[in-house]
């Protein structure tokens, strides 16, 4: 080789190996910012707290869990799993075809493909894990089926497998593309495409599938709508592949395939004398008043989505082992459409839309308080009273005088039973002192099989001249509160006691006179009226009756008390004492523009009836107010040496273990200890999990995803398998259970189609002992959102459109959950009520609305669960991020309600958009961003976050120390410290990929340095050479 | 013609590296701008990686001319062609990272139409700053100009 050729061959190797060297020294860089989610990936741990170990190691352990294996863990959470589906699928019509007898489930034929590939989770959010060779395993209708010995039709199921591919669609959960055999719902914008055979391609498919109903007469049909985040249904035809030419006139309506498969069953009634029976696999409602019109039709049984083992509880229902007591959380109308809050749902972009700010869309819910059953029953009974022009046209599905009956299907709180009961409110004691109103309600068993009924109490509060003139509206009915009976034998009788909490009888005047401000919580004048009903619309008919009007009602059932003069102090001042005023003027769009929007009014529901708000144009107000993003601009303010950082106390956060008085010296005396960099740090990259802080010897705490379970890791990625470590839930490295993961439980609405606390509450223990076992404490875990339409695809993860009801259901499971030290966090925190441009959506309403809808679903969570944990939205309130909302998160969530726990950003990515020094002013205790552990890696994606400008304003500092002491204070009181005690130190561990990265290094620099000397001795002799 | 026929495979590899750097750093700024990522901008870091990258790049290609050149300018083209490729490589993992969150979260929670079309000019910006580091790696094993000597 020639000497030139040969520098040029060490050149290039040189290049090569520095070229190399870069990519290993960039990437250890790059590695530092994403090790919560390498180590999640490759099940790695890169620094862990160690404990002197010993006899007493077990005394750092506080929290106990109430199984003694996994095995007994998972087979208790399999149960609840079935048990939570036995109580929550609610029947809808039943003409004595269920339950079905013995030998009725011998001869069963499944039909509609969902029966063999049903729906037991959502598409992304609250998927179900498939779990396989566990205790647990996964089930569906199927399986489930067989378990419980019924013979299925071996003709259909044949014929379904053999067209299993056109079932299939490719989905993303959470970036994880697969490919699912099921029915899924539209991504935002797309349209709902039917999967159901024709009749012609099961004729083609197995000609024989007809006569095949000759024996197998029990016929099945199962009709499926997927739920799923970031998903939609249009409202209407827009909403549906109209290629298909199914006759679809709604997503959530039928299609011609799945009438004609109905069709086809009853007909094959009249010959093999059998029974059709539908199973609804779907939360969303779906308009099927033509299937409880359809004589041919013996039953419907709604039984959501399931979950990994719900499905076993259907089966159980289906062959009477159990006897349905779900009700539905939601009125079933017969043209979702005609709810007045689907005028105003649906992709409306500001005309000024800047991508720059998030500025996309805006939505007007301009229904005000009238969501779900607060309308329809609400305008039936004006309708009886002759009042508010309520028969008038407007929002009538015919076009005709607005007629109740062919509006709704199904009401809310509706559902059937085996047997029948029969419901005496005995007594009613409203204590204004205590602020309580008790109920005694008498449920009897009147019926020929065992079974458990739900109490329903309602109040119907008075509506006067003064709610009319000042826009205070009014629910004709309001759930307040409800019970569920123990399991009553046929004859037996049970008193139930329900305390109801009179806090939520009071209504929001947003132009009350308080404390020398405007707005707060009003009692009015005049008659209240207690009721029981089956529904929503038997409380209407009893209120009714009371009230003199001709109505369906039974005087058994309802009770009136009397206030005599209005009372506006009596809920002036929340339960801590702050004073309750406006919070949310802002939100409404009238603050902004006023005049331009009408709400919803009962007092004339022709002149007020939503108009859509679309087209808008953000005013310079508007967008300084909020919209751009401005809202806490750091400055040099106040002292800043009056807030202490990096004290040398010697104190760690184990020394708080259990300390719930947040108020004790010893809190500020540790929290003195922090640095300001790690508050800065803590605060700008808390994705994944909150990284540990040294100073106060605070440990890692991952996070995870997921209202149906833990499902973000499985079993044994954080379990300990130190069995030498003193932890009583130390695993064994070989137990088959460690790959379980429980992502599990049927969604958010099956459990609050329960109406049962108790239910609810034993998910919030399963969620707990998981907990224990599974080492990681805090779970986004709880979708307290409503159901404002019945389009929200995510409506899966929320309870209902009732607030009370969810706030109760939740409350429950939080309450329970944290007995294990189990941080259970509701989400999303506040007004998510679309999935449609949800980063940067300005949502609009009354504060009557904000007030007695979704933060009364909260209230209770915090005021009377002690949530220790929360998530935000990503979307605005008015025009301001929730995020940097003062009114929403400082007075209302931290001062009138108590919150004390950590407060997380949802998965925000717009570094402007995340308003980090609003949130951490408005107390938010932490973004989703991730990054290296260092204020420059924060400073690079926040220029303005760095340590010169935080320390100067000293408000900022004291909002960073408190938010911290949140934080710390919530960790503090849970299971994330058992193990740890006062002397536990924090030991970083070198990974196996730190290890490979730093043998690459350092390989490929002594390679790059080889190189270098090769090419300069080649360079030297050529030089000589010439 | 005759520069070309005097031209080595160097010379039409830098060149091929300098478009495809020039490629990426389009990309790159084309991202920034997006409605997406517009807030998160480009890494002052990327750019001038792949700025001095280009510079280097132009370097090598117009001193590779020189015939019988100083020792000394042959050392300086050798560095600029080691330095290139270790720029490019900085460029495409800087660029990367300052994107991984994103691109989780479009493909997550934020999955539309126009994400996606964000997402992916980010992705052929980073296809293209890997494409030219390994161009600029293959580009320093062969001289520029036939018969230059060093």
């Amino acid at each position: 080789m020639r000497n030139d050729r040969r520098i040029q061959a060490w050149r290039g190797m040189t290049t090569v190996f520095a070229s190399l060297l870069a990519l290993s020294l960039s990437v250890t860089g790059a590695v530092n910012g994403f090790r919560t989610d390498i180590d999640k990936f490759l099940g790695t741990k890169s620094s862990r707290f160690v404990t002197a170990q010993g006899k007493d190691a077990r005394k750092a352990y506080t929290y106990r869990s109430d199984y003694s294996s996994t095995k007994e863990l998972l087979t208790s959470v399999a149960d609840l799993g079935r048990r939570m589906s036995a109580e929550g699928s609610v029947l809808l019509k039943n003409n004595g075809a269920l339950p079905l007898t013995e030998k009725e489930t011998h001869r069963v034929s499944l039909l509609g493909f969902s029966s063999y590939y049903p729906v037991l989770g959502g598409d992304m959010g609250s998927s179900v894990s498939m779990n396989k060779g566990t205790d647990a395993d996964t089930v569906d209708l199927i399986a489930a089926l067989r378990s419980r010995q019924f013979d299925i039709n071996s003709t259909l199921q044949q014929l379904y497998q053999s067209k299993k591919d056109e079932f299939s669609t490719e989905i993303n959960n959470f970036g994880h593309k697969s490919k699912v055999t099921r029915i899924t719902a539209p991504l935002i914008g797309e349209r709902f495409s039917s999967k159901e055979l024709s009749q012609s391609q099961m004729d083609q498919a197995r000609p024989d599938w007809r006569s095949s109903l000759d024996k197998d007469n029990v016929m099945i049909v199962t009709l499926a709508r997927a739920s799923g985040e970031n998903r939609n249904y249009t409202p209407g035809k827009d909403g549906v592949d109209s290629k298909q030419h199914l006759d679809q006139r709604d997503p959530l309506g039928l299609s011609d395939d799945e009438r004609q498969l109905i069709d086809a069953a009853v007909k094959a009634k009249q010959t093999n004398h059998g029974k059709v029976i539908i199973l609804i696999n779907s939360v969303n409602p779906m308009q099927i008043q033509e299937l409880a019109n359809q004589d041919g039709v013996d039953a419907i049984m709604q039984v959501g989505l399931p979950g990994a083992y719900g499905f076993n509880g259907v089966a159980d229902l289906l062959c009477g082992r159990e006897n349905p007591s779900g009700r539905l959380t939601d009125t079933w109308a017969a043209n979702n459409t005609s709810a007045p809050a689907v005028n105003n749902y649906g992709n409306y972009s500001w005309t000024n839309a800047d991508p720059a700010h998030s500025i996309n869309s805006e939505i007007v819910e301009a229904e005000g308080i009238y969501t779900g059953y607060k309308y329809y029953e609400t305008r039936y009974a004006d309708k009886v009273l002759g009042q508010g022009k309520a028969d008038a046209k407007v929002g009538s599905t015919t076009g005709d005088a607005w007629d109740y009956n062919r509006e709704v299907t199904y009401p809310f709180g509706y559902g059937l039973s085996y047997t029948s009961f029969r419901q005496t409110l005995d007594q009613v004691a409203v204590d204004m002192k205590e602020g309580t109103v008790t109920a005694r309600i008498q449920v009897t068993n009147t019926g020929k099989v065992a079974g458990k009924d739900v109490a329903q109490f309602y109040v119907s509060t008075p509506y006067t001249d003064y709610d009319r003139e000042h826009h205070v509206e009014k629910s004709e009915v309001q759930l307040l509160d409800y019970g569920k009976t123990d399991l009553l034998q046929p004859g037996q009788s049970q008193t139930l006691t329900i305390k109801a909490d009179a806090q939520y009888m009071a209504s929001w005047d947003s132009t009350l006179g308080n404390h020398g401000r405007k707005g707060g919580y009003v009692l009015d004048a005049g008659d209240y009226y207690f009721a029981l009903g089956d529904d929503a619309h038997q409380a209407v008919e009893n209120v009714l009756k009371a009230k003199g009007a001709s109505a369906d009602g039974m005087m058994d059932q309802v009770a009136s008390w009397n206030l005599a003069q209005r009372d506006t102090s009596r809920y002036a001042v929340s339960k801590t004492g702050a004073k309750v005023t406006n919070q949310l003027a802002n939100a409404d769009l009238n603050f902004y523009k006023p005049g331009s929007v009408t709400n919803l009014s009962r007092s004339d529901w022709e002149s007020t009836w939503p108009k859509t708000y679309k087209g808008l144009t953000a005013s310079s107000s508007m967008l300084k107010q909020g919209l751009t993003n401005q809202t806490y601009q750091i400055k040099s303010q106040g002292d800043p040496k009056s807030v202490k950082f990096g004290a040398n106390n010697g104190m760690t956060l184990a020394q708080l273990k259990g300390v719930t008085d947040i108020k004790d010296k010893r809190w500020s005396k540790l929290m003195d200890q922090l640095t300001l960099p790690e508050a800065m740090i803590r605060t700008a990259f808390g994705g994944t999990s909150t990284k540990p802080i040294r100073s106060i010897s605070s440990p890692e705490v991952v996070q995870n995803d997921g209202p149906n379970g833990f499902a973000s890791y499985p079993l044994g990625q954080y379990a300990n398998k130190d069995k030498q470590s003193g932890d009583p839930y130390a695993v064994d490295g070989t137990d088959h259970n460690l790959s379980y993961t429980m992502g599990v439980m049927a969604v958010e609405t099956v459990i609050g189609q329960t109406f049962s606390k108790d239910l609810a509450g034993q998910w919030g223990k399963a969620l707990g002992n998981y907990s224990i076992w599974a080492n990681t404490a805090l779970i986004w875990g709880v979708g307290t959102n409503l159901h404002r339409t019945a389009y929200n695809a995510r409506n899966h993860e929320y309870y209902s459109e009732d607030p009370m009801l969810t706030a109760y259901q939740a409350a429950s499971s939080v309450r329970q959950a944290r007995k294990y030290g189990c941080i259970l966090a509701p989400k999303h925190f506040a007004f998510n009520d679309t999935e449609i441009n949800r980063t940067g959506i300005a949502v609009f309403m009354t504060e009557q609305k904000a007030r007695e809808g979704e933060l009364r679903a909260n209230q209770s969570i915090v005021e009377d669960a002690g949530a220790l944990g929360m998530m935000t939205g990503f979307n605005r309130i008015g025009v301001v991020a929730v995020n940097a909302h003062t009114g929403l998160l400082m007075n209302i969530l931290r001062k009138e309600w108590g919150f004390k726990g950590v407060l997380s950003q949802d998965f925000i990515m717009d570094t402007e958009y995340q308003n980090l020094p609003a949130s951490a002013h408005n107390g938010v205790t932490m973004l989703t961003s991730t990054g290296n552990d260092s204020l420059d890696a924060v400073s690079r994606k926040w220029p303005e976050w760095n340590l010169k400008n935080v320390s100067k304003d000293a408000q900022l500092m004291s909002d960073l120390k408190r938010n911290m002491t949140w934080q710390n204070y919530a960790y503090a009181n849970s299971n994330v410290m058992d193990g740890l005690d006062a002397k536990s130190h924090l030991e970083t561990i070198r990974t196996w990929y730190d290890k490979v990265l730093m043998w690459s290094t350092a390989g490929t620099a002594l390679l790059t340095l080889l190189s270098l000397v090769m090419y300069m001795v080649s360079r030297r002799r050529y030089y000589r050479s010439i | 013609m005759d520069f070309f026929k005097r031209q080595s495979i160097g010379f039409y590899m830098g060149t091929l590296t300098f478009i495809v750097t020039l490629a990426a750093l389009i990309y790159a700024e084309i991202n920034g701008k997006t409605a997406y990522f517009q807030n998160l901008g480009v890494e002052p870091s990327v750019l001038a990686c792949a700025i001095v990258a280009m510079a280097s790049e132009i370097f090598v290609l117009v001193s590779g001319q020189v015939y019988q050149g100083s020792r000394w300018l042959a050392l300086a083209r050798d560095i600029a062609l080691c330095l290139a490729a270790v720029l490019l490589v900085l460029s495409m993992v800087s660029f990367l990272t300052s994107r991984i969150n994103g691109f989780a979260s479009i493909m997550t929670f934020e999955q539309n139409a126009q994400n996606m079309a964000d997402l992916q000019s980010a992705l052929i910006a980073i296809v293209l700053f890997a494409l030219a580091s390994v161009l600029a790696v293959v580009t320093s094993f062969f001289r520029v100009r036939k018969n230059t000597g060093r």
